[in-house]
């Protein structure tokens, strides 16, 4: 997607107002002259969130032991719940649900050999480029305009019948006389 | 009728070289724009990018030629034998009728030569080239730096430039089928190869209105 380098990000503190949030959103469009494509991975997840309050959760985590709460170790959400939004000071209703959240993760890993780059045709190609979701940018070959190119396809079919339909008038018409002299 | 050497050196090679780096153009064009895979994309782009600087460059020896020898005279478009040039081609050419217009050194075009020619120099080469040249200086996202014109999106440019791509092969289609309307199917196209046509002088004028007199009094003695 379009990316210019910079990006929102959903706050522990913001209101939830629809089904699924977006964990961050990454800026750019086409027009934006400092935005360039990049290639992504939607991470997409269920977090928990506070069915009151209307905000996402932040579960303790982590402990080295069992018995301090810890949701990955003690596998417990009411009680990870409880002891990690004390800990980060913010206000927990006790009653929590879950939440559709999507992040977009710009690929910085498991980039490919040199061998692998794609070549110009993957996007430059008239039915299954890979760019061909990307909004707002005319690519070369993939947007194909098929009024145009119909049009003009039909000018050049009519030319042709023309001139070979004339051409053979004027043979006919050159047979005729030789006809007509013998 | 009198062997005349009428297309100079330049002006042959002028006019071959050209319909090679256009045809060139046209194969390598259309597959850019999706048509077709022949070359390989990139190859396309290549090949296309540098007969276009090649075209550039032979036209502006051909406009300079044209200055010097006077030969842009001949593109003058006239309205005399406009209608009888029409004529001829939709109805004269059946019937073996005479060329309404005659062909010398200094008038090489009849009257709708002379427009459609005119067209393509003035109109339709300029957008191409014009537009082509749009095309190659576009960058996306780039910001008002001087090499580069900053353009909305090339998609006007690119669809101006595929419309006049398919003008020009209408052109080319009937160009090369209209050279064999000379006095014989292959005298026009020999006369761009060789220089030399075979043209009626104003002695083959008289003789023909003197034709049908002669052979009615041959007819007569009989």
């Amino acid at each position: 997607m379009w990316f210019n380098g910079t990006a929102d990000h959903f706050l522990i503190t913001d209101k939830i107002e629809k089904d699924t949030i977006n964990i961050n959103t990454l800026f750019g469009s086409y027009d934006d002259p400092n935005s360039k494509i990049i290639p992504i991975k939607i991470h997409r997840g269920k977090q928990p969130y506070d069915l009151k309050y209307k905000t996402l959760l932040q579960a303790k985590l982590w402990a080295t032991e069992k018995g301090e709460g810890a949701f990955w170790i003690d596998l417990n959400w009411d009680i990870a719940l409880k002891i990690g939004m004390e800990y980060v000071g913010l206000p927990f209703s006790g009653q929590y649900g879950f939440i559709n959240t999507k992040a977009y993760l710009p690929v910085s890993h498991m980039v490919s050999k040199s061998e692998d780059a794609v070549s110009c045709r993957e996007c430059h190609n008239r039915n299954n480029s890979r760019l061909k979701n990307v909004p707002g940018v005319y690519i070369p070959a993939t947007s194909y305009k098929k009024n145009i190119n119909m049009a003009g396809t039909a000018l050049m079919l009519l030319s042709l019948l023309g001139v070979l339909g004339h051409a053979a008038l004027r043979i006919r018409a050159s047979y005729k006389r030789k006809k007509l002299s013998i | 009728m009198k062997k005349v050497y009428i297309y100079k050196g330049f002006e042959r090679f002028w006019h071959w070289t050209q319909s090679i780096l256009i045809f060139t153009l046209a194969f390598t064009g259309f597959e850019v724009n999706g048509a077709y895979e022949v070359l390989g994309y990139e190859t396309a782009v290549n090949v296309h990018n540098f007969s276009a600087i090649s075209l550039i460059i032979l036209i502006i020896f051909a406009i300079f030629w044209h200055f010097t020898t006077g030969e842009w005279k001949q593109y003058i478009p006239t309205k005399k034998n406009m209608k009888a040039q029409i004529e001829y081609y939709i109805t004269g050419i059946f019937r073996n009728a005479p060329h309404p217009t005659r062909k010398t050194i200094l008038s090489k075009l009849n009257p709708l030569q002379r427009l459609t020619y005119l067209a393509l120099k003035i109109i339709l080469i300029p957008l191409m080239v014009i537009t082509g040249i749009l095309y190659m200086l576009y960058r996306y996202g780039l910001n008002g730096e001087i090499h580069s014109l900053k353009i909305g999106s090339l998609e006007p440019i690119a669809i101006l430039h595929t419309i006049g791509a398919f003008l020009i092969l209408a052109f080319v289609i009937a160009h090369i089928y209209l050279t064999t309307t000379g006095h014989t199917p292959t005298s026009n196209i020999k006369a761009m190869i060789t220089g030399w046509e075979e043209l009626e002088d104003e002695d083959d004028d008289k003789k023909e209105n003197n034709v049908n007199t002669e052979k009615n009094e041959k007819n007569e003695n009989e």
